[in-house]
C-alpha cells in the first residue's frame, strides 16, 4: 500500500494561490508532509503560468489577491476547466456567493484554518471529483415527490416550497440517497459517499442521521415511506428522483 | 389643464393668497346672485317682504283713525291687493286660534331671520298653510287682520349680508381643508408612514409625489439624511469588516506557526487563544450582518431550523432538547434566525448545563423559548444585556476564554427586531433564564 501512495500518478497536485508568502509556504509544507505535491502562486498571472506549465488536481484560491481578485479568477477558471476549487476567505459572509452559480467554487475554508481542516476538505473534494468527473452536472438540483434538493446552495424545499433546514451531515446523507435512488446503500457506503460530513467531534452512527432525515422528510417518521431500512443491508431511497 | 396648472403659484404663501382671492371672488359672485334672486318673484321673498312693509306702515296709521276711516282705508287698500279687515278682539282671538301654532322649523326661521321691518307693538304674525295672517291691535275694540302671501322659508336676511359671511367662511374652510390635505396633511402622513416603516438605512428613497414645494423639500432633505446615515453605516461596516479581515491574515500565519510547535501543552493553549480571537472577529462580523439585514425573508420550516440547531449542538456533546411540532412554516430570514437562536442556545449552554428549545404558537405569534438552568440574569440587568458590548457577568479568568465582546444578545435583538418580533428575558423556575423570541406570523 505505501508504494501505491508514493506513486506519482496518485500524488495529488495542488496549486495554492495566496499572496501572503508565509501562509502559502506553510500550507505547501503541510500538504507536502501529507503526501501531496503543492505549488504556490502569489497572483492570478502566476496562477495562469503554473497552470500552463502542468496539470493540477485541485486549486486553493484566496479571495483577496492583488490585481485580479480570487472571485474573478475562480469564475474564469470555472469557465475554462472543471478542476476542483477551494476558496480561502477571511469573511464568512461571502460563502453563498462563492458556492453560487456565479463564482462556482466547490468548497471554501475560512481563515484562520487548521491544517487538519484543509486536509479534510482537499481529500473530500478529490474523492468527490474521483467519483464523478462531471462536477457541474452533479451540482444540478434534483426533485423527488415534489421535494427539491439543491446541492449547490445546499437547500431543501418541501412540496409547498417551504425551506427545510438540515445539518451538514443530514444534507449530505439525503443527497447521497437522491443520487442513488432505488439502491441499497450500506452504512459503509454511506460513510464514503458523505465523505467527512458524518464525522463530527462526537461521531454519530449513520442510523442517528438517517432518523433525523426521516424526521424532516417523512410524513410519519415511525412509518418511513421514502427512506426504508433494509434488513441486514442498510437503507434504500424509494422515491423517483428527476433532474430539475 | 396644463394652463390652469401653470397658474397655480409655487410657494405656500402664494397658494394661500390664491385661495383667499378665490374665496372672495366666489363670495362676491354668489352675493350678486343672491341679490338678483331677492328682487325677483322667485321664491316669493319679494312679495312677502313688501306685504310686511305695508302692514308695518299701515298699522300705526290705522291706530290713529276713527272706525269709519279705518273701514274706508281697508276697502281702499283692497284695490291694491291688500286683504285687510277690521275685527273685534274676540274675533281676532278666534282667528288666532284657527291658525295653528307654527312648527319648530318655522319658529326657528322666524327667530333667525326676522323680516326686515318691525311691526307695531302687540302685533302677532301667523303662518297659515298658504298665507300669512298679521293681527295688529288698533284700540280696545278693534284689531286689524291682514292676509298676505305665504311666508317663504328664505327671508331677505338669508340672502342678505349675514349669509355672505357664513358663505365666505364656509368657502374658506372647505378650500383650506382641501388645500391643506393636498399640500401638507396627505404628503406628511405618507412621509411619516414611510419613515416609520423603514429602518432609515435601506436603499431607495421616499417617494416625493405631489404636495407643497416646502413638503417636497422636506422629503428631499429626509432622503439626503437617509443617504448620509446609510453612508455612515456603510463606512462603519467597511471599517469593521476591513479590520476583521486584516486581523485574520496574521492570525492565519500565527495558527500555522503554532501548529508546527513541538510542545503539545503550549500549542493547545495558544490555539485556544487564536480560536478566541477568531470568535471575537466572528461576533463582530455577525453583529454587522444583523445590522444590515440584507437577507430576504422566505417561507421556512421553523421547526426543522430549530431541530437543526439542536442536532448541531447535540453532536458537539451538549445536553440540548427540542420540544415542539415536527413542522411549522413561517416567513423568516433563515440564516439570520439560525444565527439568533444559535446565539441564545450558546449562551444558555455557556451559563447553564442544559438547554431546551420550545416552539409554540401563542395568540397568533410564533414563540421560540430557549430555556436554560443557569444562574439567570437579575431583573434590573435584563434590558441592559441587550445593549452592545454589555456583559452581565464580570469577566473572570476561567470564563475569559468563553467570553465574547458582549455582542451576542444585541445580535439576537437586532435580528428579532428586523423580523418585527420581540425578544424578552424571563425567569425560569427554580433557576435559569428563558430567552423568548416572539415573531408575527
Amino acid at each position: 500500500m505505501p508504494s501505491d501512495l508514493n506513486h506519482s500518478s496518485t500524488t495529488p497536485r495542488i496549486l495554492i494561490v495566496e499572496d501572503d508568502a508565509e501562509i502559502g509556504a506553510m500550507l505547501r509544507d503541510a500538504l507536502s508532509k501529507n503526501g501531496m505535491h503543492a505549488e504556490v502562486a502569489t497572483s492570478g498571472r502566476e496562477m495562469d503560468d503554473r497552470l500552463l506549465a502542468g496539470a493540477f488536481d485541485l486549486v486553493i484560491l484566496d479571495v483577496m489577491l492583488p490585481g485580479e481578485d480570487g472571485l474573478s479568477l475562480c469564475r474564469r477558471l470555472r469557465s475554462e476547466t472543471s478542476v476542483p476549487i477551494i476558496m480561502l476567505t477571511a469573511l464568512g459572509e461571502e460563502v453563498d456567493r462563492i458556492l453560487g452559480i456565479e463564482i462556482g467554487a466547490d468548497d471554501y475554508i475560512t481563515k484562520p484554518f487548521s491544517t487538519r481542516e484543509v486536509l479534510a476538505r482537499i481529500r473530500g473534494l478529490l474523492r468527490r471529483a474521483y467519483f464523478s468527473k462531471a462536477g457541474a452536472e452533479r451540482m444540478r438540483p434534483l426533485r423527488f415527490e415534489g421535494w427539491r434538493i439543491d446541492p449547490l446552495r445546499r437547500q431543501l424545499h418541501d412540496p409547498e416550497n417551504t425551506r427545510i433546514s438540515m445539518t451538514t451531515a443530514e444534507f449530505d446523507l439525503l443527497l447521497a440517497f437522491c443520487r442513488n435512488p432505488g439502491k441499497i446503500l450500506t452504512r459503509e457506503e454511506l460513510l464514503t459517499l458523505t465523505h467527512a460530513g458524518l464525522a463530527g467531534p462526537v461521531e454519530r452512527s449513520v442510523d442517528v442521521h438517517v432518523s433525523r432525515v426521516r424526521q424532516k422528510i417523512e410524513a410519519d417518521p415511525r412509518e418511513p415511506v421514502l427512506l426504508k431500512t433494509v434488513r441486514l443491508g442498510g437503507y434504500m431511497f424509494t422515491a423517483n428522483v428527476d433532474a430539475g | 389643464m396644463s394652463v390652469f396648472r401653470r397658474m397655480i403659484p409655487r410657494s405656500v404663501s402664494g397658494q394661500i393668497a390664491a385661495i383667499i382671492l378665490l374665496s372672495v371672488v366666489l363670495v362676491v359672485a354668489l352675493g350678486r346672485v343672491g341679490g338678483i334672486v331677492r328682487h325677483s318673484q322667485f321664491l316669493g321673498v319679494y312679495a312677502f317682504e313688501s306685504f310686511f312693509e305695508q302692514i308695518a306702515a299701515i298699522g300705526p296709521l290705522m291706530g290713529k283713525l276713527s272706525a269709519a276711516q279705518q273701514d274706508d282705508l281697508a276697502s281702499l287698500m283692497a284695490a291694491s291687493d291688500l286683504d285687510l279687515a277690521i275685527v273685534d278682539p274676540a274675533e281676532a282671538e278666534r282667528l288666532a286660534k284657527d291658525a295653528n301654532a307654527p312648527n319648530w322649523i318655522i319658529q326657528a326661521v322666524e327667530m333667525l331671520f326676522p323680516p326686515d321691518d318691525e311691526l307695531p307693538a302687540g302685533s302677532r304674525l301667523f303662518s297659515l298653510p298658504a298665507a300669512t295672517l298679521i293681527l295688529v291691535p288698533l284700540d280696545e275694540t278693534s284689531v286689524l287682520a291682514a292676509y298676505g302671501p305665504a311666508r317663504p322659508l328664505v327671508s331677505n336676511d338669508v340672502l342678505g349680508p349675514l349669509s355672505y359671511y357664513v358663505l365666505a367662511f364656509a368657502t374658506l374652510l372647505v378650500l383650506f381643508g382641501r388645500y391643506s390635505r393636498w399640500a401638507f396633511l396627505g404628503p406628511l402622513a405618507r412621509i411619516s408612514d414611510e419613515v416609520k416603516r423603514s429602518n432609515g438605512t435601506e436603499e431607495g428613497r421616499l417617494a416625493s409625489g405631489q404636495g407643497a414645494p416646502e413638503v417636497l423639500a422636506l422629503t428631499e432633505a429626509l432622503n439626503q439624511m437617509r443617504t448620509r446615515v446609510r453612508g455612515l453605516l456603510d463606512t462603519r461596516a467597511r471599517m469593521l469588516r476591513g479590520v476583521s479581515h486584516d486581523l485574520r491574515t496574521p492570525l492565519t500565519r500565527l495558527r500555522q506557526r503554532i501548529e508546527r510547535l513541538d510542545d503539545d501543552q503550549e500549542q493547545r493553549k495558544m490555539l485556544a487563544d487564536v480560536e478566541q480571537i477568531d470568535r471575537l472577529i466572528d461576533e463582530t462580523l455577525d453583529y454587522l450582518r444583523a445590522d444590515a439585514a440584507g437577507e430576504e425573508a422566505e417561507r421556512v420550516d421553523v421547526a426543522s431550523l430549530l431541530q437543526t440547531i439542536q442536532a448541531d449542538f447535540a453532536d458537539l456533546g451538549s445536553d440540548i432538547r427540542y420540544d415542539g411540532p415536527d413542522h411549522l412554516a413561517a416567513m423568516i430570514r433563515p440564516s439570520a434566525m439560525l444565527r439568533a437562536i444559535t446565539n441564545l442556545c450558546g449562551n444558555g449552554l455557556k451559563f447553564g448545563s442544559r438547554v431546551i428549545i420550545v416552539l409554540s404558537r401563542v395568540e397568533g405569534m410564533l414563540r421560540i423559548d430557549v430555556v436554560d438552568d443557569g444562574p439567570g440574569i437579575p431583573r434590573e440587568l435584563r434590558d441592559r444585556v441587550m445593549e452592545p458590548f454589555f456583559k452581565a457577568v464580570p469577566t473572570r479568568t476561567d470564563r475569559d476564554r468563553k467570553d465574547g465582546f458582549g455582542l451576542g444578545l444585541s445580535i439576537v435583538s437586532e435580528i428579532v427586531a428586523a423580523h418585527r418580533g420581540r425578544l424578552t428575558l424571563l425567569e425560569n423556575r427554580p433557576c435559569g433564564l428563558i430567552a423568548r423570541v416572539e415573531l408575527p406570523e
